[in-house]
């Protein structure tokens, strides 16, 4: 057998795998994509997150502008932090110890104790 | 824009991509299948036949982008698939499985089993025989006549060595089949 002779033997004779039937095909081309995660169930799962999340931001756009991290406040408020200072923070949390003194434990036995000798 | 439509927008653009994507992979996948399932089968004679073909178009797929031309991508598709055949005949051969290539007991098989073999088969017992190495250079100059250029590049071996394999994979073929028709011969 020569070289010629032989390439003719082996191109009509080669070997071939069954051939897959269109249902065969199209499973194996399934299973293909579903690996590849190329399936249009996967993309479903894929957008509805981020449908979702683009709903919820366009509602927050629509109601309230661009989200900023600084947090607005009225012009009252703003006007009252510009001309405040630490001192007159200070002074107002004496203000509030000396409307609410806490009664010592102690001291409110002594209390109890006096009333009763009055009586 | 309308504000409800926002979502349906968003999931059909994911959609229609994914589809564009699914549509491009399935006419690779039907215009390539016989040829990959071929070279594949030819190479390993393997019963995990769905399996390979499913990993050669895994690894098409992740790099087709890169191939410009029809003439490119055929070139990657054989490789790969040739790539995949033998990785499976390593994987083979590390897990101990009984060879499927032994020449003994090819030759060896029952008189009954000899003379019913069809030149098909026999063309299968003779590439089986061989080593993968001889084999496959066989196979893709002799049966996809291929150019020994592209099997070198597709192989990354140099054309020499191409050459070189090609030459002792036919001779080895010859010997398998003069020893067979011998032994048949012995049998009649």
């Amino acid at each position: 057998m020569n070289d010629d002779q032989m390439k003719k033997f082996l191109q009509k004779n080669q070997p071939l795998p069954a051939e897959l039937s269109e249902q065969q095909k199209s499973a194996l081309l399934e299973m293909t994509l579903s690996k590849l995660n190329l399936s249009k169930f996967s993309a479903f799962w894929v957008g509805l997150p981020i449908g979702i999340l683009t709903l919820i931001l366009t509602y927050n756009i629509m109601i309230g502008g661009f989200p900023s991290k600084q947090p607005e406040f009225s012009y009252e408020v703003q006007e009252y932090a510009a001309n405040s200072n630490n001192e007159q923070t200070e002074d107002m949390d004496d203000d509030i110890a000396f409307e609410f003194p806490t009664l010592e434990v102690g001291e409110e036995f002594l209390t109890l104790a006096d009333s009763n000798q009055m009586q | 824009m309308k504000f409800t439509s926002v979502p349906l927008s968003v999931g059909n653009f994911f959609l229609k991509r994914t589809r564009n994507k699914v549509d491009e992979f399935s006419t690779l996948f039907h215009r390539y299948e016989a040829l990959v399932r071929k070279v594949i089968f030819q190479i390993t004679g393997d019963s995990h036949l769905n399996d390979l073909t499913q990993e050669a178009f895994i690894r098409i797929w992740k790099n087709h982008s890169s191939f410009k031309n029809e003439s490119e991508i055929s070139t990657w598709i054989y490789r790969i698939s040739v790539n995949v055949a033998l990785d499976s005949l390593r994987q083979r051969k590390r897990l101990s499985e009984v060879s499927d290539y032994d020449f003994a007991a090819v030759v060896d098989e029952k008189r009954s089993q000899e003379q019913q073999a069809t030149d098909q088969q026999l063309v299968q017992k003779g590439l089986n025989a061989l080593n993968e190495e001889h084999r496959v250079v066989l196979i893709l100059a002799l049966i996809h006549e291929l150019p020994l250029k592209e099997i070198a590049h597709m192989l990354e071996i140099s054309e020499g060595t191409v050459k070189s394999r090609l030459h002792y994979g036919k001779e080895h073929f010859r010997q398998f089949i003069a020893e067979l028709s011998e032994k048949r011969g012995l049998y009649e």
